[in-house]
């Protein structure tokens, strides 16, 4: 064997760089360099505009690919610790000798009346009292006493670490199991809803105005009935923050708009025909050839100084119509002619044209997410696991009486994660110790 | 109804004056040999701190909701956060450590100062904003904030402390300042606090994304921004397990995190607009 060690073959070479490759991958040092490479990334991906990022950044194999590394390396570092993790927590040390305990930063020397039982028995006592877990070993003509505390601190970083795993995890399955729909209409119309037995029928829309110089508007809000088999299993009125919900599927408020009714009437007979048009649609009147383009609706028409027309609110406070009429020799007038709703028309020689009305139809977005419930879970143990980690910190105290401290006994604390608050307590220790012993 | 505004304008006005007063006092404070205005300084950073909450209430009843739906009303809240959190510091270790004194509340006094050049008109909420989650929301950015404002203003007193050691040059002023075991500690502390409550902000945030868009989380510019910080200060906390990362190096990433929390609270707003860009 011994020359397999000076003359290391190229196959245990190969294990050791596997081995070194393999330590370094699962490091928090690793670890680290992920996390600022996923930054790098990720405000690489905010400079762009959004809907860019989303397509080149932050849905690309790179900035994914980077996820799971992050995610693999929590896994397999978290593997690792939680040997060393689960002993530090069940097992209290008590194998220091006077050296090392002297090297600790918090210490009290105290001469204790009594017989080396008697103190050790008292000590005991006192930091079972103050909420210690004690283990008490006899030394070489004295005692070490060792006590600690915040033991549950050990596993904060263990359930916030699987908590971003399951996080990740959460939003890999939101995305390969659920689904983002747009879809609306006016009140009346029935959605159906993709692969579900049931249907979503707009009862009305409406929105609220605040009654402010802008009429701004406070809230939209729809009127859905869910209906499952012919029959009504759920009626909500829903505006944006709050959705309806139904067996997994959301339906959000999301917009609105405005149809157009139009009414064109045959001057001869009195005939009337009535359409809806929504702004960017064109209708086609069969008996005069003509298409009628709806360019745009105005609300609350006015003209800029510059001669544009706008909309100053969302109001209804004077509804104006932009539209376009085109016959068989072509454009009619001019192509950008206004109307307001109720004017009487010419449509041509035998029909009259009136845009009599308009009506908001409503835009939801039907989403469905599975991953919503574990994301919700694994966001509820990652502030767990930090509160563990931050507020139930561990710390260690020991009381050892032996050959080098000359019948007195010391006494030292340690804590690795709060170390001016543990002084403070430690200070606050003593004391109460002082005072519950007498000295 | 007019009557609040004036009032609340006069409070917010003697918050100003106060904090700007008490700035001055811990900087006295810092560079008189003898440590003279200290108690001053505290008196009237907590006599700012009582006149500001005065002010925030004034604008709750004004407003008829709580004050945390624009930048006025945030930084306002913001600097309201900062001299919480540092008061309440001050008074839990007894005062010992005034001298941070000097290095938060300038910073509490270079946000409140931003807060009283943004147009504070009361606006009504757009439908988006109208939800409890948004006050909850808010209300955890606050401690957040505060929090890192204090680990930043620590961390520039740990530098500088450690800058003029290697230097050999212990003046008057270093006399005042903890060691840097001290200082790193409680940046640490600070940093713990801001990250729990950064964490919550961000949750909060997911769950009110959830019901006013339909989706917890979007890569929305402000999301992104508060995703990187998060990811900052959790760097921060690994560098200061890892042997090889010395104090100076976490110091310039509590630092750097500080920064990321003003960008995503201003920067994005100004140059990378997104749904969030009316917060
Ligand atoms: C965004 C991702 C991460 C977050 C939010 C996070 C969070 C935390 C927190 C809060 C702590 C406790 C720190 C303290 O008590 O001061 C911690 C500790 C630790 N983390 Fe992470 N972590 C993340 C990623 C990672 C990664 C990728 C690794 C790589 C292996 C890692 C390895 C460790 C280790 C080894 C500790 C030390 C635990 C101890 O001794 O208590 N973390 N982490």
């Amino acid at each position: 064997m011994a020359n397999t060690r000076e003359e290391p073959g190229k196959e245990n070479d190969n294990k050791r760089e596997l081995k070194d490759a393999w330590k370094f991958f699962s490091s928090m040092k690793m670890g680290i360099i992920l996390l600022l490479v996923i930054t790098a990334m990720s405000v690489y991906g905010s400079l762009l505009p959004h809907a860019e990022a989303m397509d080149r950044v932050y849905t690309s194999w790179w900035f994914v690919g980077t996820l799971v590394l992050i995610a693999l390396n929590l896994l397999v570092c978290s593997l690792n610790r939680w040997g060393g993790i689960w002993e530090k927590a069940t097992v209290v040390r008590d194998d220091l000798n006077y050296k090392t305990l002297q090297s600790y930063q918090n210490q009290q020397s105290l001469a204790i009346p009594g017989e080396t039982e008697e103190k050790a028995a008292k000590i005991r006592d006192f930091l079972l009292q103050k909420g210690y877990r004690v283990g008490t070993t006899s030394r070489d003509k004295g005692f070490l006493v060792s006590g600690d505390k915040g033991r549950f601190g050990y596993f904060g970083s263990l359930v916030t670490h699987l908590s971003i795993i399951l996080l990740l995890l959460a939003g890999l399955y939101g995305i390969v199991g659920g689904y983002e729909d747009f879809d609306g209409g006016f009140p009346g119309r029935i959605l159906p809803v993709e692969n579900e037995d049931f249907q979503v029928r707009i009862d009305d829309f409406y929105i609220s105005y605040r009654d402010d110089a802008q009429k701004s508007i406070e809230q939209y809000y729809s009127e859905l009935t869910v209906i499952e088999n012919g029959r009504t299993v759920k009626q909500e009125t829903i505006y944006v923050n709050k959705p309806l919900r139904y067996k997994g599927v959301n339906f959000y408020q999301s917009t609105y708009g405005w149809g157009v009714e139009t009414n064109i009437t045959n001057t001869a007979t009195g005939e009337e025909e009535n359409v809806l048009i929504i702004p960017g649609r064109t209708f086609y009147h069969n008996e005069t050839d003509i298409h009628l383009h709806l360019i745009e609706f105005y609300p609350d028409f006015t003209m800029t100084t510059g001669g544009m027309p706008v909309s100053r609110s969302a109001y209804p406070a004077n509804p104006f119509v932009a539209y376009r009429l085109t016959g068989a020799q072509g454009v009619i007038g001019t192509p950008f002619q206004l109307a307001a709703v109720g004017d009487r028309l010419e449509l041509d020689d035998n029909y009259m044209l009136q845009f009599s009305g308009y009506r908001n139809y409503t835009g939801l977005l039907i989403v469905r997410n599975p991953g919503k419930s574990l994301a919700l879970l694994a966001s509820i143990l990652m502030i767990a696991g930090l509160v563990m980690s931050f507020y139930f910190f561990p710390r260690r105290v020991w009381a050892y009486l032996g050959e080098e401290t000359d019948g007195k006994v010391l006494i030292t604390g340690q804590s690795y994660r709060n170390k001016v608050g543990f002084q403070m307590e430690f200070d606050r220790l003593i004391s109460a110790l002082k005072n519950k012993l007498g000295v | 109804m007019g009557n609040i505004i004036y009032w609340e304008t006069t409070f917010f006005n003697i918050t100003f004056a106060a904090y700007v007063i008490a700035t001055l006092l811990y900087f006295y404070f810092l560079l008189s040999s003898r440590g003279n205005g200290g108690s001053w300084a505290s008196r009237l950073a907590l006599t700012g701190l009582v006149t500001h909450t005065v002010a925030i209430i004034l604008r709750t009843i004004e407003a008829g909701r709580a004050p945390l739906s624009n930048q006025f009303e945030f930084a306002n809240v913001f600097a309201w956060g900062i001299v919480l959190c540092y008061l309440f510091i001050e008074w839990r270790y007894r005062y010992k450590y005034r001298v941070f004194g000097a290095f938060v509340m300038p910073l509490a006094f270079v946000v409140i100062g931003y807060a009283s050049l943004l147009p504070k008109d009361i606006r009504p909420l757009m439908p988006a904003l109208q939800s409890v989650w948004l006050t909850i929301h808010v209300s955890t950015a606050i401690f957040a904030y505060g929090a890192f404002t204090i680990a930043c203003g620590l961390a520039i007193m740990y530098l500088y402390r450690a800058s003029k050691e290697r230097q050999g040059t212990v003046g008057i002023i270093l006399q005042k300042f903890p060691s840097l075991d001290v200082l790193d500690d409680f940046g640490y502390k600070a940093i713990a606090f801001g990250f729990l409550f950064q964490t919550l902000l961000i949750v909060t945030g997911a769950i009110w994304g959830e019901q006013a868009w339909g989706r917890y989380w979007g890569w929305d510019p402000k999301e992104t921004w508060s995703l990187i910080t998060w990811i900052i200060y959790a760097v921060y906390l690994h560098a200061r397990f890892t042997r090889g990362w010395s104090g100076k190096t976490t110091a310039w990433f509590a630092i750097i995190g500080f920064i990321c929390v003003l960008f995503t609270y201003i920067g994005v707003n100004m140059w990378l607009p997104g749904l969030h860009s009316y917060v």
